[in-house]
């Protein structure tokens, strides 16, 4: 038991926060597949490879300088800078976009090359970062309809700014762009007209353990002088981690079959021409590009878990060992155990990945070696002390401000409604309750539900990650073993598959 | 009260303009009102709305803490504030209440607006009579597909939504709600059956497992998911990994059949969300994977186009006896059962990939008088319908005429037209005029004339005086304006080979203008190459569309200049007409 929560620990020790969320499309109005979430793998190696300071994407953006659109199609590279430091609380950084792109036949090319220096403030209090980032640099050619045009910096002017905000267990991110990028033809090649290309529109995104996702709006202004031309851009990008079972086909094997992740990667760009070339037939203004890859594969062990053959909730029990969510020892399992309170905290906090506190340091003293001694440390709960088995969990719920401090009660046995409440304080979507489900839900045992439950049990009822029993929700029933692991895989299937719907599938239909 | 806050207002702001532009009739405030605003002497509350009577005055309200609370107000003297949903403005209305004149504000309303279910914030003075009440409701976004919608009588429709889960969703609404597409508002008769939609709603929650949903706004998928094709083959394998399927001896469902073959097509595939049948029995992908790979019969597969890539949405598994059935009308439809003009009785299930309009749909949504082109099984089991629309031309109509004058940028006259009726131009000595703007699109023999407007006027060395053009009209407005020769022979047949430059065309027949009939052009179905030109104009569905659009298996008729007899079977297609 002890050693299979060592090992939990290690590995979820060493994930480091969410840093560089946004800008992986860049910023310029084309789709990239984003860079992958890393496996559990990666994130449990105790020595580090370096961090990656640089990420080349398949690429793909439209050209409207000829009132229609042209496809270049090329790569993205992307030096992410080195984020921000929550510690020292403010800071900058540099960050880096090289484009490279051009259509089919060549006739339509582009390379774009972009330095800004982004500033921040992180806010510890509000676990908000705002960041302002400038301009240092920013060249251009694009080659469209036979001409060439290169961009005047000095002309230019380019303005983001964005703001981060840290969930437990979601971070999520708004930010607004205005740019215009004054273009003027190379010499000698037929107007000297410089065309001024006006930006602007919001960016919207999120980052979890099992995906993310960005999407900007983009109104697009261009001024060719004498004509104008208007497009409305909708670029998108989700990476999201996909679960598969794989039943062996021998039957000589040790296990019957296991779990494995697939890290897919996707992004879409949806255009509508409002004002454009007179020459576009009406089913041409609007359209849809896509850019994919292959996507990366990771095993996941699984357990022998005899005993719970046959039960409703066996693959949902066996997922959340392969997650390493559930950590029991699998021969002392029984499905029909009440989850604690402490215990439903720290499949949460695995789950989602929430960063431990660093590990208790030893010390020599006197007596011989003292271990999971907190240096320095005090323990924010009354009935949960440094050294108890529990701590980490709890104090990283603490820190990530899933929990507060105080008596934790944690030993005590957990009901449906604590279990909706935590859940969606780790989504951080408690706000969408706020209002008619403070007085009442649509529950028929509406009743029943704590005051203090109803707004997140009326959030969690929008968002469908309540399935309610012909219209009761038990909000006082304990939560077993199995109701909570079939609980748990139904957040992090919404945490997987539904909540990039509403940044990119909603958002594309407009 | 109201009275007084306006007070306040009209001396705040004069005194911030430092000008007299109001002529101000101050009402004065008696000691106690002036003492209640200077003490803030009021209750406040919030709650839900059970039930909002203005006529006698009086709301009652569940508080958070469950209790039903019961208050009255002066109808007259209450202010109201709603959010209507569109108002982005996160401006609560205190700055507004202190200054009621400041600007207009689109939450002022009445105390009639307050429905049960709404939630409130409400203020009451020290006699327990409400003074002012802030109201908003809960909206939540649905997303989904259009299952069923009908008109019914009077000023509603029905609209039955599908959403992500499989759950139904029904909703009355009314004819007035906004509804848009690509930013562009339409009516409600835009809404199609097998449409996605995401519509906002206003839901109320009047008690324990009591929710009513008012439909608020529709928004319709500007046409990035539709169905692109209909395919069949067998299943080579599946690709779980890339979540692809290898479709092998694969075919294209067109209007002439089926297409040539491709070895394997690999097409995406959504686990979570595609739909499998074998034999009209739904299947899970992995017996699909095991079972069915390979298998002799054909597997027809409806592929939808969605975030810019094909996916297939839904595989019907049957064997290999089945039918194309002709283009043909339907004359007869009850549940699971559809009859045919051509007396075939066709059985409808599930398992059945019906299209229309690039929408998949379900069997209820076929109607009597509906052109159905239908691939059907040994046992007359539907296996594929597409629906297709008898548009044609649609409201686009064929003008040529002689310029008689032109009013810049805004319409122009005729001095007598003819109009193209099937394959014959019809004379009206009559004048008539088109209007012109900046989305009509200019055509000489050289191509599309960039800032055509600008030329075409009726004065000066370019004077379109006297020149005949022809006009393609929607209604009353010009859409084009195409300076082409006088088209009046004619040829009809079907297209087997298009390549956005020239036509071939089979089954041809040509029309013997004396005869007054159509000729078959070769006993030996020699076929005709009609030739685009820059000034070329394709009509099919209503739309003119580019020469690329064109499919093999188009139906058309083409305007020539030449006689296609003389021209020896090739000849310049200036108006081309997509008939089916």
């Amino acid at each position: 038991m002890k050693k299979i929560l060592l090992i939990g620990i290690s590995f979820i020790l060493s994930v480091s926060s969410l840093s560089a969320l946004e800008g992986e499309m860049g910023y310029f109005g084309g789709v990239s597949t984003g860079i992958k979430l890393p496996t559990i793998t990666a994130l449990s190696q105790t020595k580090k490879s370096s961090t990656t300071s640089k990420y080349t994407l398949p690429y793909k953006e439209n050209i409207y300088l000829s009132g229609k659109p042209e496809t270049v199609e090329g790569t993205i590279e992307i030096r992410p800078g080195k984020g921000i430091d929550k510690e020292k609380g403010q800071g900058k950084y540099t960050e880096n976009y090289i484009i490279k792109a051009q259509n089919a036949d060549g006739t339509a090319k582009m390379t774009r090359n972009m330095s800004f220096e982004t500033q921040y403030i992180y806010e510890a209090e509000r676990k908000q970062t705002t960041k302002t980032s400038k301009m240092l640099k920013w060249t251009e050619v694009v080659v469209s309809g036979g001409e060439t045009y290169q961009l005047d910096s000095k002309q230019s002017s380019y303005t983001k700014s964005i703001l981060e905000d840290y969930a437990p267990g979601v971070s999520y991110y708004r930010g607004d762009i205005q740019y215009d990028a004054v273009y003027t033809p190379l010499a000698g090649e037929g107007t000297n007209e410089p065309i001024t290309i006006s930006v602007d529109g919001p960016i919207y995104g999120y980052e979890q353990a099992f995906a993310k996702t960005e999407t900007q709006r983009r109104n697009i202004m261009i001024d060719l002088g004498d004509t104008q031309y208007y497009v409305e851009e909708t670029p998108t990008l989700t990476v999201h981690k996909d679960i598969q079972y794989g039943a062996n086909e021998p039957d000589a094997i040790s296990f019957a079959g296991n779990y494995k992740e697939l890290i897919r990667s996707e992004g879409a760009l949806n255009y509508n021409i409002i004002v454009g070339s007179p020459e576009l037939y009406d089913d041409e203004l609007i359209g849809t590009l896509n850019v994919t890859n292959a996507p990366v594969i990771e095993q996941l062990s699984i357990p022998s878990l005899p005993r719970i053959k046959g039960h409703p909730a066996e693959s949902d029990i066996k997922k959340m060992y392969s997650l390493k969510i559930y950590t029991d020892t699998p021969a002392a399992f029984s499905p029909n155990q009440v989850v604690r309170r402490q215990e439903y905290i720290a499949m949460l906090v695995r789950a989602l990945r929430i960063p431990l506190p660093p590990a208790p340091k030893k010390t020599n003293t006197a007596f011989g070696t003292a271990a999971n001694a907190n240096i320095g440390e005090t323990s924010p709960f009354n009935d949960v002390k440094e050294g108890d088995t529990y701590y980490p969990y709890v104090k990283a719920a603490y820190d990530a401000g899933l929990i507060g401090g105080g008596t934790l009660n944690g030993s005590r046995q957990l009901t449906r409604e604590e279990m909706y409440v935590l859940n969606m304080r780790v989504l951080g979507l408690e706000r969408l309750g706020i209002g008619t489900g403070n007085v009442v839900t649509p529950f028929v045992d509406d009743k029943q539900i704590s005051q203090s439950a109803k707004a997140a049990i009326y959030a969690a009822s929008k968002l469908g990650i309540i399935t309610p029993s012909n219209g009761y929700v038990f909000p006082k029933k304990y939560v077993t073993k199995a109701e909570g692991a079939a609980f748990l895989g139904q957040l992090i299937d919404y945490l997987r598959y539904d909540l990039q719907k509403d940044y990119n599938e909603k958002m594309l239909m407009n | 009260m109201k009275r007084l806050f306006k007070t306040v207002g009209i001396i705040c702001l004069s005194l911030s303009m430092s000008i007299s532009a109001f002529a101000v009739t101050s009402s004065y405030l008696d000691e106690e009102e002036y003492s209640d605003i200077l003490r803030d002497n009021y209750g406040e509350d919030q709650g839900i709305v059970i039930e909002n009577n203005p006529s006698l005055g009086y709301i009652v309200y569940k508080t958070s803490s469950g209790r039903e609370e019961t208050k009255n107000y002066y109808r007259e003297e209450i202010t109201v504030e709603k959010q209507p949903y569109y108002e982005g403005d996160d401006r609560l209305g205190y700055l507004d209440e202190l200054f009621p004149n400041f600007n207009f504000d689109p939450r002022d309303t009445t105390i009639d607006s307050i429905k049960a279910g709404d939630s409130i914030y409400i203020k009451f003075d020290k006699d327990d009579r409400v003074t002012y009440i802030s109201a908003y409701n809960d909206y939540i976004m649905r997303y989904g597909k259009v299952n069923s919608f009908t008109f019914n009588s009077g000023d509603m429709a029905s609209l039955l939504l599908e959403d992500e889960t499989g759950r139904m969703h029904a909703y009355t609404i009314p004819l007035s709600i906004p509804v848009t597409k690509g930013g562009v508002s339409y009516t409600l008769s835009a809404i199609k059956p097998g449409d996605y939609i995401k519509i906002l709603i206003a839901q109320k929650i009047l008690g324990e497992g009591i929710v009513e949903e008012e439909l608020q706004e529709i928004v319709i998928d500007h046409d990035t998911r539709y169905i692109s094709n209909v395919y069949r083959g067998q299943v080579a394998a599946i690709n779980l990994y890339k979540n692809m399927l290898n479709l092998k001896n694969m075919q294209k469902f067109i209007k002439s059949g089926w297409s040539t073959y491709t070895n394997i097509l690999p097409i995406s595939l959504n686990p979570k969300k595609i739909e499998s049948y074998l034999a009209g029995n739904p299947v899970s992908l992995d017996y699909v994977t095991r079972n069915l790979r390979n298998a002799s019969g054909y597997v027809y597969v409806a592929a939808e186009t969605n975030m810019g890539k094909e996916n297939a949405i839904k595989l019907n598994f049957q064997s290999k006896m089945q039918r194309t059935l002709p283009i043909t009308t339907v004359t007869y439809v009850s549940p699971g059962v559809v009859k045919l003009l051509s007396g075939e009785t066709v059985y409808v299930a599930k398992d059945a990939i019906i299209v229309r309009d690039k929408r998949l749909i379900e069997a209820h949504s076929i109607m009597v008088g509906d052109a159905m082109q239908a691939v059907v099984t040994g046992e007359n089991k539907l296996a594929i319908a597409n629906i297709t629309s008898d548009i044609t031309t649609g409201s686009i109509e064929v003008f040529r005429g002689r310029i008689k004058k032109i009013s810049d940028r805004e319409e122009f006259e005729v001095e007598s037209f003819s109009r193209l009726d099937g394959n014959a131009w019809y004379f009206h000595p009559t004048p008539r005029t088109f209007a012109i703007d900046y989305q009509t699109k200019f055509y000489t023999s050289e191509g599309f004339v960039a800032g055509g407007i600008e030329d075409f006027l009726d004065h000066g060395e370019n004077s379109q005086v006297g020149e005949v053009y022809t006009i393609i009209a929607i209604g009353e407005k010009a859409y084009m304006i195409v300076d082409m020769p006088y088209a009046r022979e004619s040829l009809k047949g079907e297209v087997y080979q298009a390549d956005g430059e020239s036509i071939k065309v089979k089954d041809v027949y040509y029309y013997h203008t004396s005869q007054k009939k159509w000729l078959e052009y070769s006993r030996k179905n020699l076929g005709a190459s009609v030739t685009i030109t820059p000034n070329t104009v394709i009509i099919k569905n209503g739309k003119v569309i580019p020469a690329s659009k064109l499919e093999k298996g188009d139906k058309i008729k083409a305007m020539l200049e030449n006689n296609l007899k003389d021209a020896n079977g090739t000849a310049e297609g200036y108006i081309i007409v997509v008939e089916g």
